[in-house]
């Protein structure tokens, strides 16, 4: 699901192409997502009055909270990825806003209604191989980052897995390594592996159709490309149609998901990128 | 002699502050325990709504959320000296039932998963907190929580939850925060009452 859908071309013009693309589909975008996007400071000016006037009738029992020494307590939340100062490294908000706008139409009107209507079809325990099957795809890219990063016992485990997933486990549809010897995989990238040498993300950046990033992740799926056995296919429309494929699936397993998470976003946006960068250190941490 | 009397009664105390921690650990793991075996156990319930499944667990896991804290927490030293008493009353309040609302939403995602696991991890201690993880496996997934307590009075309570090495605290004071730089504390109670931008 995370790798790059579009990159993968084999000849430079189709790369060419595929970046065209990208861009006249979000100029496209930008007329239907702005326009029914201007400011309601009225409504929210209306709303005001109604709150002072709920808030005149109530006892003001919250008086004794403002001591702060609450704060000094539990100052732990300031010291993560949202420094004292401001929040995460972010000069391209603007367009960061915008493309997590068109990732979310991309997922209500193309993604979501696919993989439903994929899962309506196929077993549970089917697409669950699939997802498995993709996963066991992923070893080069596991296996080398997780050498890169020294972690030589866990490159030693992701190729036990390999070995076992791909024979016992028919092609890596089933996983009997995890199932039946509690060998469990170590997913590496190599912007973590970027991360563990103290190589910062750099500003955030929400890639077309595949979400949130930053400057630092979103390069690092280049080598991570060529690690990829699916790169290497031909011709390059079944690898593309392949990749497709899988996220349809990986969709079809997670739906409601999204939605779920949106209805307790604020701010949607913000909550995608403290995720993504918190999720990140945490995983680089590791 | 006076080395080893001194070594003595350091060995004494950090032995005995390290045996302090070790049993604040149990007691926390205990209680999250018992509290996460019981909202399964109404989870498995089939002869019950889901209204009556969240009342049931709202009765069990409120006394060990200190939501109102929580709330404070969200907003951050920065901005919840400039809310007013009452408006602090209700942010507290949008805040505190947002806040339920996605618990139940979450938890109830795993109803009917049967090999749904929970495995409690070692907790951190430090002070008067404790922070334990528990990995959560469910549906081939595997999600990592840390459920961080603190100690109130006689009694151990929750301040945040981290899942995925996503503070749910942390998370909803960047977004406030966002809110309040470019908006009012009233655009912040609206944006808390009507936030269901949704399709």
């Amino acid at each position: 699901m995370t790798y790059c859908m579009i990159l993968h071309n084999t000849g430079k013009e189709r790369l060419l192409e595929a970046v065209v693309f990208i861009f006249l589909f979000c100029f496209v975008f930008a007329d239907t997502l702005y326009a029914g996007q201007t400011p309601d400071n009225t409504a929210a000016a209306g709303k005001q009055e109604n709150v002072k006037g709920q808030a005149g009738q109530q006892q003001n029992d919250f008086d004794g909270f403002d001591s702060g020494g609450d704060f000094d307590d539990f100052d732990e939340f300031d010291s993560g990825t949202e420094s004292r100062s401001g929040s995460v490294y972010d000069p391209l908000s603007g367009y960061n806003r915008f493309m997590t706008k068109v990732n979310d139409r991309i997922y209500f009107w193309v993604l979501k209604p696919a993989a439903s209507g994929y899962a309506a079809v196929t077993p549970g325990f089917v697409r669950k191989s699939v997802n498995r099957f993709f996963k066991n795809l992923g070893y080069p890219v596991r296996f080398v980052n997780n050498v890169l990063q020294l972690k030589f016992r866990r490159a030693g485990v992701e190729t036990a897995r390999f070995l076992v997933n791909s024979t016992v486990g028919l092609a890596g549809l089933g996983d009997p390594a995890d199932r039946w010897m509690d060998l469990e995989a170590y997913p590496e990238d190599f912007g973590q592996t970027l991360g563990v040498y103290g190589i910062g993300g750099g500003g955030h950046l929400v890639l077309p159709l595949l979400g949130p990033s930053n400057f630092r992740d979103s390069l690092a799926r280049i080598p991570d490309l060529f690690l990829d056995p699916l790169y290497y296919l031909e011709p390059s429309e079944a690898a593309i149609g392949l990749r497709v494929f899988d996220r349809v699936n990986s969709t079809s397993l997670h739906l409601g998901e999204y939605e779920s998470l949106k209805k307790d976003a604020v701010d949607w946006y913000i909550f995608l990128k403290n995720a993504y960068e918190n999720r990140r250190k945490k995983k680089i941490e590791e | 002699m006076k080395k080893i009397a001194a070594s003595v009664l350091l060995i004494i105390l950090f032995s005995s502050a390290a045996a302090f921690a070790a049993k604040d650990a149990v007691e926390v793991r205990t209680l999250l325990k018992e509290k996460i075996d019981n909202v399964l156990e109404v989870l498995e319930k089939e002869n019950l709504s889901d209204r009556e499944k969240r009342g049931k667990i709202e009765e069990i896991v409120d006394p060990v959320f200190d939501y109102e804290l929580m709330a404070k927490l969200a907003l951050g030293p920065r901005n919840w000296p400039r809310l007013s008493p009452d408006q602090k009353e209700i942010f507290s309040k949008r805040f505190i039932k947002r806040v339920k609302a996605s618990y139940f939403d979450k938890i109830s995602m795993y109803s009917g998963d049967s090999d749904a696991g929970f495995e409690y991890g070692a907790p951190k201690t430090s002070g008067d907190k404790v922070h334990l993880p528990v990995t959560v496996r469910a549906a081939g997934d595997k999600i990592e929580m840390i459920y961080k307590f603190y100690r109130s009075g006689r009694q151990w309570k929750i301040y945040d939850v981290e899942v995925g090495g996503v503070s749910i605290i942390q998370s909803y004071r960047s977004q406030f925060n966002q809110v309040m730089a470019d908006g009012t504390v009233e655009d912040l109670l609206e944006d808390l009452k009507t936030a269901d931008n949704f399709q």
